[in-house]
Parts: structure tokens; C-alpha cells; sequence
């Protein structure tokens, strides 16, 4: 189990992957507002970041580069999603530690959500 | 003695007289036979000048009397022989007021000659009017004191010369005012490529006239992106004599670039070029709509996507549920939902790839993988999908190639996909890995269903084409996979092609490198 904060502009995409990943054990908060995930990972003692890439106004790869520079936030594990399939490199060299582009399996997103735990749990 | 002498005086004058005899003789010969000889000269001359197709009179005195007329100009007449001794406006009253008697008077008063080129002189010949043309050349005749006694006309028919030039000329004319009110613009150019011509269209589009068009430097009025591009191609058409076909973009009037469909096609008299012909039509509206129809289609698709993943989630959440429970009813339902769901995001899939193709935004992640095992789980995952279909798999080669292993599976899924759609009643499926020579690797997707005509063969790869058919109705689909299957191999060098015969089924096959370099 981890505490995983899931920022999308669109609410069915999230409450969807809210759903998905309580189903599989997880403590899920969900935020459509990428100008608060600091605040969001600091109160909630975030553990893992599922970030969208294309948020309304705002592109998800400022939002994770600007995390990854500010030393007040842990560096946590950030997963970065888009419907754009051929934009995993622009997001991994913003910070991001993985890319599922969008429309995804359940599984893959399981998965890819416990490798990463798991990988970041032991380096702790 | 007196007598003797008078006699000897006689005989000599009387031999004397014989000799003189003689010499008049001899010389009357001569004449006579001078005589003859000028006699055969003149007959010569004559007939030469009477079988003359050169129209030919003379005409005497101050009332043009006709002293001589040969038979071309008796026959263009039309008048009868017996016109010999009149005078020529008697003949040929109708051409006095033509202005043929002021020309004649002039020659013969003024002793200078007159010529005239393609004159349109009207007579009557059986009562009607008929239009002829002329070359003409009046000159006067003189007598032996130099005073003129009439004058000579020599005149050739050039009707038909001259209708033809009138009809070349407006036959010009009007392929000129074509030219002019064509919206294309059309210039001509020598044949080593300088403009001698430029039409209306060109002039008002650049705002430069004719001559400061032919004087511009060609290559300025041409995008900088495009420009070394046209150079190189012109270069290349002018050497070669191949016609000449681009996109570029065209500096108009007041300095903005618009997109042009630029044409040119050598001239070529013999074999040898002699000029060029060139033809720019705009097409800025065309490049306009095409980019906001990509535009419209990424943004539909990636609008659409967001509601299906969600489903997807869900369908599949529900899946996970109900794994473990044995007697749940919904579980068959819930898998013909995520069926047409994978059916929903390919659709959308292409739509997305084929804004990517038109903006050369398709690129490929190679990897090394096994084309059996890739072919193996994709025949899996449809047959997990498609209950009622038997899919055969023959495993000629084994080996790894090195590819983008999603696209090749999106081609090999669009080969087996088109299959089954279009074998309604045998929903059997034969696909075979093989190599072929020159180190290519092939796969080949054969159905039994019904078949392609020959007629669409060439075209089924094509952009948004479907085999049309009475019951089209039935068969679902854009027109995209085939056409998004083509470009993907393409893009790999390899090749795709398609067997087929009507009511035996369709057999599509692609080939790919196998460079593992």
C-alpha cells in the first residue's frame, strides 16, 4: 500500500485510476489543480505521483521539472501519462521516472505502479 | 578590137556581178537564219510567260488597254479569253473603286513602280463576288525614246497563304486572351529556362508588369524554404527535359507567401526542347483546409481518447472483480465490451496516425524482437476477442528482426482484422512467416472471403479508399488501415502487396529488412 496523488485536468480520467489503484490496495487522492501538487505531496505525504501531461493551461512537464528542482518536495517517483504516444522522452528528461500513454491497461498501470514502488522502496 | 575589149570589159563586170551574187546570198542566209532563231526565242518567251503560273498582263496606254494577258490571269479573271484589246476596267468594271485604277494611273503617269503585299481585291466571276489576295508589282513600260507606253503587271494568288496566316494569327489571338483570363498563372520560358512570357494572372499576382516580370530574378518571387529545392528540380528538368511538378510557396503583390502546385513541360520540336511551358496554380486555400481538417482530427481524437480510457479502466476493473467468481453471467458481456472497446481507440488510433503521416510526424522506435512470438500473442489476444474464428499459424522462418515492434503489430492486427470483416461466412484465417531473398523477412495474412477486384487492387492502399460494393453498408470501417499499413512498411523499406480473386478471397503480404544492424 501507498499514498498516491493522481493530478488531471479531466475528473473521470482521475476518479477512474482513483478507483482503480484503491481497488489494488492503494490510498489514492485525486487534484485538478497541477499549481497545487506541491502543497498536495507536503500535506498528504505522497509517495507516488501520477501526473498528466497535457492539463488545461498547463503543461505537465513544467509541473514535474519545477518538482524536481525544488528541494522543500521528496523526491518521490512521478509517473507521467498522455494520449500522446510518441511523448515519453519529452517527459522522462523533465524529471518524469516513467511514461504510459494514454489509453492504457489496468494492468500495465498496476504493474508499472508496483515495479516503481517497489524499486523506490528499496532505496530507501 | 573596139569589140574584143567591150566583150573582155562585159565578162569581167558579169563575174564581178557573180560574186556579188554570191555575197548577198550568203549574207541573206545569215539573216534569214538570225530571223529564225529570234522567231524561236520569242515563241520560247512567250509560252514561257503564257504557261506562267505568275498572273501576268500588259496593259497599254492611259485607258489600260489589255495588249497581252497569259492564261493564269485570264483564268483568275473568269472572264473568257476574248478580253485581249479592251480596256481592263471594261473587263473588270468591280475593280476600278477597289483602288486599282489610282495604283495603275499612278505607274503610268508617274513612271514609278508600285508593289503590294496579300492585297484583298473582290471581282465577280459567274455573277458572284468572290475575295481573293495578291502580291502585286506594277511597273512601268517604256518605248524606245523612254516615254511609258502602259504598264506590266505581275501578280501571284496568295488566298490560301493569306487565310491561313489570318487564321494562325487568330487562332493566336485567342489562345493570348485564354492565357490572360486564366486564374493559373502561365509563363513561357526558352529552352534553357529564361521567362519570355508571363500572363495576366503573373503580372497582377506579383504587381510587377510584363517587362519587369521577364527583368525579375525568378528565383526571389519563391520562399527561401522552397527556393533551393525549385533550383534544384528546374536544374534537373533542364537537363533532362522531365516535366517539372512541385509545392512551393510564391511571394505575392504585397509581399505574403502563398502555396502554389507549380508545373513544366518541355516544348520539343524533333526531339530537341525548344521551349518550356509553365503553369502555377494556387493552392493556399487547399494547404488551409487540409491543415485545419489534421488539426480537427488530432483534436477529435485526443478529445475521444479521454472518455475510452476511462471505460477501458473501467471495463477492465470490473473484469478484475469478477475474476474469481465462476458463476458470474456479466463476465462474457464485459469481454465483448472491451472487444469493441480496442475496436474504439484503433479508430481513433488511425485517425491520430494519419495527422501524423501528413505532418511527417510518424516515427518509428526500433527494437529487436521475435516476429513468431509478436505474431503468436497478437493472434491470442483476437482470438480471446473473437470466439468463432479459426486463425492458422505457420511458422516457415523463425528469427528476431529489428523494427518498431507496435507498428509492425498494428499492421499485422489491420492484415487479420480486414480479413475476418471481409469474410463474412469462412472466418478462416492462414498466416505464414517466411523468408524471402535479399534478407526479408514476409508475413502473410490469407483469407477466404470475398476477394478484391481487380480494378481496386492498385488502390486499396490508398488514403480513405474502400471497395465499394452493394452492401457496403456492411462493412465497417475508414478507409485509413490499409493506406496507415503501407506508410508504416514504407517507412521501414519493405513492401506490401496484395493477391486476390473475387468470391476466393484476399491474400496481403509485407515484407521487411532483416537488418539487425
Amino acid at each position: 500500500m501507498a499514498r498516491i496523488l493522481i493530478v488531471d485536468d479531466d475528473q473521470s480520467i482521475g476518479l477512474m485510476l482513483k478507483d482503480i489503484l484503491e481497488f489494488s490496495g492503494h490510498d489514492v487522492t485525486i487534484s485538478q489543480q497541477p499549481g497545487k501538487t506541491k502543497e498536495n505531496i507536503l500535506e498528504n505525504d505522497i509517495q507516488l505521483l501520477l501526473l498528466d501531461k497535457l492539463i488545461s493551461g498547463v503543461d505537465g512537464t513544467d509541473v514535474c521539472a519545477e518538482l524536481r528542482e525544488d528541494e522543500d518536495v521528496p523526491q518521490i517517483p512521478i509517473i507521467m501519462m498522455s494520449a500522446l504516444h510518441n511523448a515519453g522522452e519529452v517527459c522522462k528528461s523533465a524529471g518524469a521516472t516513467e511514461f504510459i500513454a494514454k489509453p492504457f491497461d489496468m494492468e500495465t498501470l498496476i504493474s508499472k505502479t508496483n515495479e516503481i514502488l517497489e524499486k523506490h522502496s528499496g532505496k530507501d | 578590137m573596139d569589140k574584143e575589149l567591150q566583150i573582155k570589159e562585159l565578162e569581167k563586170e558579169l563575174a564581178e556581178s557573180r560574186q556579188e551574187k554570191l555575197a548577198v546570198e550568203e549574207q541573206l542566209s545569215f539573216i534569214t537564219a538570225a530571223n529564225n532563231k529570234l522567231k524561236e526565242e520569242i515563241y520560247q518567251l512567250k509560252s514561257l510567260i503564257y504557261s506562267s503560273t505568275a498572273l501576268i498582263t500588259f496593259l497599254k496606254g492611259p485607258e489600260h488597254r489589255i495588249e497581252f494577258a497569259n492564261d493564269s490571269i485570264i483564268k483568275v479573271w473568269g472572264k473568257g479569253s476574248d478580253v485581249v484589246g479592251k480596256p481592263l476596267f471594261e473587263v473588270l468594271p468591280e475593280i476600278r473603286e477597289q483602288g486599282i485604277q489610282g495604283y495603275l494611273h499612278q505607274v503610268y503617269y508617274q513612271g514609278e513602280p508600285y508593289h503590294a503585299r496579300s492585297l484583298p481585291v473582290e471581282h465577280n466571276v459567274n455573277g458572284e463576288m468572290v475575295k481573293s489576295f495578291f502580291d502585286f508589282s506594277y511597273m512601268p513600260q517604256y518605248n524606245s525614246q523612254g516615254k511609258v507606253i502602259g504598264v506590266g503587271v505581275i501578280a501571284q494568288d496568295v488566298t490560301s497563304q493569306t487565310k491561313l496566316h489570318q487564321k494562325v494569327k487568330k487562332s493566336e489571338k485567342e489562345f493570348r486572351e485564354l492565357v490572360d483570363f486564366m486564374p493559373h498563372k502561365i509563363s513561357i520560358a526558352d529552352a534553357d529556362g529564361n521567362p519570355v512570357f508571363f500572363n495576366q494572372s503573373w503580372v497582377d499576382y506579383t504587381g510587377l508588369n510584363m517587362e519587369e516580370c521577364l527583368e525579375a530574378p525568378w528565383i526571389k518571387l519563391i520562399h527561401p524554404e522552397h527556393s533551393k529545392k525549385f533550383e534544384d528540380e528546374m536544374k534537373e528538368s533542364l537537363k533532362s527535359g522531365k516535366d517539372l511538378d512541385l509545392e512551393l510557396k510564391i511571394r505575392n503583390r504585397s509581399g505574403d507567401y502563398k502555396w502554389h502546385l507549380h508545373r513544366a513541360i518541355a516544348m520539343k520540336d524533333d526531339g530537341i526542347i525548344t521551349s518550356w511551358i509553365s503553369s502555377s496554380t494556387e493552392i493556399q486555400k487547399l494547404k488551409e483546409e487540409e491543415q485545419r481538417k489534421q488539426d480537427f482530427l488530432k483534436l477529435v481524437s485526443h478529445e475521444l481518447k479521454t472518455p475510452v480510457t476511462s471505460i477501458k479502466g473501467y471495463v477492465q476493473l470490473l473484469q478484475s472483480i469478477i475474476q474469481n467468481d465462476e458463476n458470474n453471467i456479466t463476465k462474457p458481456y464485459l469481454y465483448r465490451i472491451e472487444g469493441q472497446v480496442e475496436r474504439l481507440i484503433r479508430l481513433i488510433s488511425e485517425m491520430l496516425d494519419l495527422s501524423r503521416i501528413e505532418k511527417n510526424e510518424l516515427e518509428l522506435n526500433k527494437e529487436n524482437f521475435s516476429l513468431n512470438e509478436h505474431l503468436e500473442n497478437i493472434i491470442e489476444d483476437i482470438s480471446y476477442i473473437h470466439k468463432d474464428v479459426q486463425i492458422e499459424l505457420d511458422h516457415e522462418y523463425e528469427g528476431e528482426v529489428k523494427a518498431d515492434k507496435d507498428r509492425i503489430g498494428q499492421v499485422i492486427i489491420n492484415f487479420i482484422t480486414n480479413a475476418l470483416k471481409y469474410s463474412p461466412d469462412n472466418k478462416k484465417v492462414q498466416i505464414k512467416i517466411f523468408k524471402e531473398e535479399r534478407n526479408m523477412v514476409g508475413v502473410s495474412v490469407r483469407d477466404f472471403g470475398i476477394g478484391i477486384e481487380q480494378k481496386d487492387l492498385t488502390r486499396i492502399f490508398q488514403r480513405f479508399y474502400r471497395v465499394s460494393s452493394e452492401n457496403e453498408k456492411t462493412y465497417a470501417g475508414f478507409g485509413i488501415g490499409l493506406y496507415l499499413s503501407n506508410e508504416i512498411i514504407e517507412r521501414h523499406n519493405g513492401k506490401i502487396f496484395v493477391n486476390s480473386e473475387p468470391g476466393e478471397g484476399s491474400e496481403f503480404t509485407f515484407l521487411i529488412p532483416l537488418n539487425h544492424t
